[in-house]
């Protein structure tokens, strides 16, 4: 295998195939007069399994799939140590994060963390939070997109890459206007279901290539890596310095603590019909996921036996080229293109999934609350949500075009670790502490994300770095680049220290979430 | 003291008040009914073992990655350090039986305690 350039025509053939099926698919399950429960939460009327496969859909973006193998190929140990990680969030947020969130809001976050606080100034905060982490979160994607789809397109030029930026984030844009809550659920199940199809093939066949004998296959590996790059080395991905190990731990505490509670996730309890479905939905994301990573791992482990570390290391697209290798490898041209169809399919379930998040918290929070002051009625509600869908499309595809040269795995774990140092905080204690006050909301969510972008507005991600986002300017002065580890202690801090420093708040109101969190009594 | 056989113990029973008033749920009664404050205490318990269950071994990894990495390259077999096997043991058996466990629990032990509070409030179902 040289490379994946001879696939050209096959690849975009079925890039083609998955726009043309989705967009059919999202037209004729979308709800023509669609209500704010239509739009917003595809009117509750998901079922725990399908919500599950959603949510493992909206978890398992493009650079998840392509990026993971990748990781493992050429990240040893700390690979490890951030795959246990990114699945055992998930388990977590059924324990935590699920059933009682779900009980108490309606379509986003913002309503679990304004239900017995005074609504304008913690609705603007968490707002602004899912903006930012939504927007970070995109930007990731967009720029994924355009790095992967152009490697399997065979597409070199910065152009090529732009243009394919473009098409996917006016077909993002399309998904968000017509189908709402609901054809953005069908698309992320499909690509769930395509996914979890497409490994559990892959690991299949590579087994059977091994005899099903792993430690064969472990020992191939083991002789064909990169020099530098065993599968066990650590310090690949974090340098065995103080600041390298810090920054482990940091990337650590946000991904198993921001992957459950990052926006776009969490909305995806609001389109069941019960508590115990959200709770049940999250045990099927759990299974899932974890399935999905242990697999990963082991493809990476295959495509190191099978095709080889130095011919990854030099292909176009590096690490993120060593599933196509493998399954090209494996499976000649048609195993390749499921792979491509995967990747497509991730890549436009995810970004459409963040977009209807973003539009849906706008028109809620930003427009309903802070502008209409809750006067505001559904229609117009629905048509800011477009309107807003369509912003965020556009500022998506110019912010995926300025990043597409950065590092997609590093935006998406600084996302998650902001969501982390905004949002655990302040959902804990809103659901655990019935002192807590709207002080104690408005300081934990704002300090945490405000100490998580100081974090990395100053680390070597900014600046300071030939990689960095600035490379030509250099005020970094903190050590670490995943912020976490900083943020989410302040945020629980000045949550505590906000609450303390008020007067209790409503109490009825606290007894009411604490029912309703914990029993179901009085949700909707 | 007078034995009058099991039809006194019946009489002397209290029936529970209903959670609702004319507007509906009365949340504050409900909170601080004692039925409440099992459900609540049961709950956090659950809820603590299992977060505690799931966090400790992977801060535990991660530490262990960060600070003694090389403890993860004893070899248990030919080709299987800890470094694979520890990973693999979480992944496979301790996210998923965390999960089922939470799930088993919450089904024999939460739900029919929701259910009874759900009942004595008028809404019906867990």
């Amino acid at each position: 295998v040289t490379g994946l350039s001879e696939h050209t025509t096959l690849n975009t053939t079925i890039f083609v195939v998955v726009l043309v099926v989705t967009l059919v698919l999202v037209y004729r399950v979308a709800t023509r007069n669609a209500t704010t429960a239509d739009y917003f939460a595809a009117r509750r009327s998901f079922g725990s399994g399908a919500n599950g496969l959603a949510i493992t859909g909206d978890y398992l973006s493009a650079g998840t799939i392509l990026g993971g193998v990748g990781l493992a190929v050429l990240g040893g140990l700390d690979t490890m140590v951030v795959l246990v990680a990114a699945a055992l969030t998930w388990p977590l947020g059924a324990v935590l994060f699920s059933e009682q969130p779900r009980n108490v809001g309606q379509y986003t976050i913002s309503d679990v963390l304004a239900f017995r606080m005074r609504q304008r100034p913690v609705r603007a905060a968490t707002a602004t939070v899912t903006l930012v982490v939504s927007l970070l979160y995109l930007t990731s994607q967009m720029a994924a997109a355009g790095s992967m789809i152009a490697l399997l397109l065979n597409v070199s030029s910065l152009l090529g890459k732009l243009v394919i930026i473009t098409v996917v984030g006016t077909v993002m844009i399309t998904y968000v206007l017509v189908g709402g809550m609901r054809g953005t659920t069908y698309v992320q199940i499909i690509k769930a279901a395509l996914v979890l199809a497409a490994f559990a093939l892959i690991t299949v066949f590579l087994l059977g290539r091994f005899g099903f004998d792993i430690p064969h296959l472990l020992s191939q590996a083991n002789s064909r890596t990169v020099p530098g790059r065993e599968i066990t080395r650590p310090g690949l991905l974090f340098p065995g310095t103080t600041a390298g190990r810090l920054d482990l731990i940091s990337a650590v505490t946000g991904l198993v603590l921001g992957g459950a509670t990052v926006p776009h996730v969490m909305m995806r309890y609001f389109t069941v019909s019960s508590g115990k479905q959200a709770r049940k939905s999250a045990a099927w994301a759990t299974l899932a996921i974890c399935g999905f990573y242990l697999t990963l791992a082991l493809l990476g482990y295959g495509a190191l036996a099978l095709v080889g570390g130095r011919t990854i290391a030099t292909t176009s697209g590096g690490g993120n080229a060593a599933l196509p290798l493998l399954a090209f490898e494996i499976g000649g041209s048609w195993l390749l293109g499921v792979i491509c169809a995967v990747a497509f399919m991730a890549t436009l379930a995810v970004v459409a999934g963040v977009t209807l998040t973003v539009s849906a918290t706008v028109a809620q929070d930003v427009y309903g609350t802070l502008v209409k002051r809750g006067e505001a009625d559904g229609p117009a509600l629905i048509r800011v949500a477009r309107i807003v869908a369509v912003l965020v499309g556009l500022l998506a595809i110019a912010a995926g075009t300025l990043a597409v040269k950065q590092n997609v795995a590093l935006l998406v774990i600084i996302a998650l670790s902001l969501s982390a140092s905004a949002l655990v905080a302040p959902i804990l204690y809103t659901l655990y502490w019935r002192r807590f006050t709207t002080r104690g909301t408005v300081w934990a969510i704002w300090g945490g994300l405000l100490a998580g972008l100081v974090v990395v507005a100053f680390s070597h991600t900014v600046s300071g770095a030939p990689d960095a986002w600035l490379p030509q300017f250099d005020f970094a002065f903190v050590p670490i680049k995943n912020p976490a580890i900083i943020g989410v202690p302040a945020s629980f801090l000045l949550g505590f220290l906000g609450t303390v420093l008020s007067r209790p708040e409503n109490e009825g109101r606290t007894a009411e979430l604490e029912v309703r969190a914990l029993t179901g009594i009085g949700s909707s | 003291v007078r034995d009058d056989g099991p039809q006194a113990t019946r009489r002397l029973e209290p029936v529970p008040m209903p959670f609702t008033t004319s507007a509906g749920p009365d949340y504050l009664t409900i909170r601080n009914s004692p039925e409440f404050g099992k459900l609540r205490r049961d709950i956090r318990r659950l809820q603590l073992g299992c977060a505690l269950t799931l966090l400790l071994p992977v801060g535990a990894l991660t530490y262990v990655a960060a600070y003694r990495s090389g403890w993860l390259s004893t070899q248990v077999a030919a080709t299987h350090s800890l470094s694979l096997i520890v990973p693999a043991v979480l992944l496979a058996g301790l996210g998923p039986g965390t999960i089922a466990f939470y799930l088993w629990r919450y089904r024999n032990r939460i739900e029919p305690q929701i259910k009874e509070i759900r009942r004595r409030a008028g809404v019906s179902g867990t």
